[in-house]
């Protein structure tokens, strides 16, 4: 059977977009020890010049930001032709049904864009975290073979 | 009235529906049924509607009113809602007669021997040479929709802290497995690290916990004489670690002359230290790095009749768009230290006193100033 786990050459990059500053530490020790290379980001504006600048293979998003929402940066995202197949992890400690993970949804049926790779609830167990970003890399890889194939 | 009224009418029945059609009719036949609709009109409305002399007499009253408050016809307003022989505190129908427009309030009124809660509408009627002649009174029964309001209220505050104390778990949920790593690998620095993360949260919870303690009590039970210039001076001295460690310089100019103020020492204590713990997070947060910052807490007497106590920062100052949430419930601009209770406490003490809170703020920072009375009326 053919071993489909990604295993990366060069570390990946995680930009974190987050702007409790705890919350993103903690997500930062969870994956750089797993060997993947982070940012953080502490509101939509600096994200967006990060992302310009280091151009990552994820993004763990949290939806509340100040200085631009999560939701306009998701879509600016979403909608930009270099960074729109970013896959991105939104992170809320709101329940899914509530506010604002709702108004995403709105805004991604109304713009007819493609969804979060993964929604996250916090709290968020580090490996439920590492086994999402797992699998989103793993399918990315299928993806990708399947181009070159 | 039922419409077999309009006997000059002729009632066509298709079998879909019924049509009216109006036969020829003189003047005074068309007055009287416009007359004979406005009283079915006034009759029937679901709220008390009641014409009345400019002394409070009241003249005439729709069928609701005699209904629920008996004959009230030649009583005056105040004895039918207020059981009270003089004129009500509030007395809106004074307002409007003076203001020449209509006047709305809220009062609570016992109906049948159960609690209501009425919105007053007063609307002043003059003849042609402007003299008070009538009074309109509408008054509308709102308890029903009162009570969905605090249903309302109730839920988002319970899915709010909910929120809060999730957020919270989250954090101290990092701060563990930072901990747990650490000692696993023998790091030092994280140990500290995650541990400083979990001590943190541990007080926002009981901050949370404090506060929303401090929400629900209600009016200020334990009375006593408060002296608020020591109050300012013991939060100073508290949080002159942090200020110092910041490099905020605190001014105070205390007034000799305050009166001690009747009312709940621990309520107004936290009032006053959630202003001045902002003033400090507002210098703290302020990414214009100024060369020094300076927060001044000034008391000041009033006519011997109160007192303001005023904090003033030139800190990063509320953004408009904030200026509106900041009295909400759960309003933070702080992640992952305010518990979005803070100024929310502050003036439900403050109104609770009989005080009044109020805030102007700019780029070059805030001044927050509260009214106490000394007594209550």
């Amino acid at each position: 059977m053919t071993d489909l786990t990604y295993k990366p050459i060069e570390a990946q990059k995680v930009l974190i977009i987050e702007d409790d500053p705890e919350f993103s530490y903690y997500l930062r020790v969870v994956l750089e020890d797993e060997g993947f290379r982070t940012m953080i980001a502490d509101d939509g504006i600096n994200a967006y010049n990060a992302i310009k600048t280091y151009l990552p293979d994820l993004i763990t998003l949290d939806l509340l930001l100040p200085n631009k929402t999560g939701i306009k940066l998701f879509t600016q995202l979403r909608k930009h032709n270099k960074f729109s197949s970013i896959p991105i992890i939104v992170i809320t400690s709101y329940s899914l049904n509530s506010y604002p993970a709702v108004d995403l949804k709105k805004t991604l049926y109304s713009n007819k864009l493609s969804p979060p790779e993964a929604f996250l609830e916090k709290p968020i167990e580090s490996k439920e975290l590492l086994s999402t970003i797992q699998r989103i890399l793993n399918n990315r890889n299928i993806y990708n073979m399947g181009l070159k194939g | 009235m039922n419409l077999s009224t309009y006997s000059n009418s002729i009632i066509i029945n298709t079998n879909s529906k019924r049509l009216l059609l109006p036969v020829k009719k003189d003047k005074e036949d068309l007055l009287k049924e416009e007359l004979d609709l406005y009283k079915f009109i006034y009759d029937e409305l679901p709220c008390y509607v009641s014409i009345q002399d400019t002394c409070f007499h009241i003249l005439r009253a729709n069928k609701k009113t005699l209904k629920d408050f008996g004959n009230v016809i030649g009583k005056h307003c105040y004895e039918v809602y207020n059981n009270s022989n003089k004129l009500c505190h509030q007395c809106t129908i004074e307002k409007a007669s003076i203001s020449d427009k209509p006047h709305v309030h809220e009062q609570n009124v016992t109906i049948n021997g159960e609690n209501a809660r009425l919105l007053f509408k007063v609307i002043p009627v003059f003849d042609k040479q402007e003299n008070l002649i009538r009074i309109v009174e509408i008054v509308s029964d709102i308890t029903s929709l009162k009570h969905a309001q605090k249903l309302e209220i109730v839920s988002k505050t319970i899915s709010e802290m909910a929120h809060n104390i999730k957020n919270v778990i989250s954090l101290m949920n990092a701060g563990s497995y930072i901990v747990e790593k650490g000692i696993e690998e023998a790091e030092q620095e994280r140990v500290k690290n995650g541990w400083l993360i979990i001590q943190k949260n541990i007080k926002r919870l009981s901050d949370t916990v404090v506060h929303l303690i401090n929400y629900t009590k209600g009016k200020p039970t334990n009375l006593q004489a408060v002296n608020l210039n020591k109050i300012i001076e013991d939060i100073v001295s508290t949080l002159k670690d942090k200020t110092d460690s910041e490099h905020i310089k605190v001014k105070l100019s205390l007034d000799k002359e305050i009166k001690p103020v009747t009312g709940d020492e621990d309520g107004l204590y936290h009032a006053i230290l959630n202003l001045i713990r902002n003033a400090v997070d507002a210098c703290i947060m302020d990414k214009n790095r100024k060369t020094h910052y300076l927060i001044s807490v000034k008391s000041k007497d009033y006519k011997e009749n109160g007192c303001f106590i005023t904090v003033k920062d030139n800190g990063c100052g509320i953004s408009e768009k904030n200026k509106n949430k900041i009295f909400k419930d759960f309003f933070t601009t702080k992640p992952g230290t305010g518990t979005g209770l803070g100024l929310l406490t502050t003036e439900k003490t403050v109104t609770a006193h009989g005080g009044v809170i109020s805030f102007d703020s700019s780029r070059n920072g805030t001044t927050f100033s509260i009214y106490l009375p000394y007594r209550r009326n």
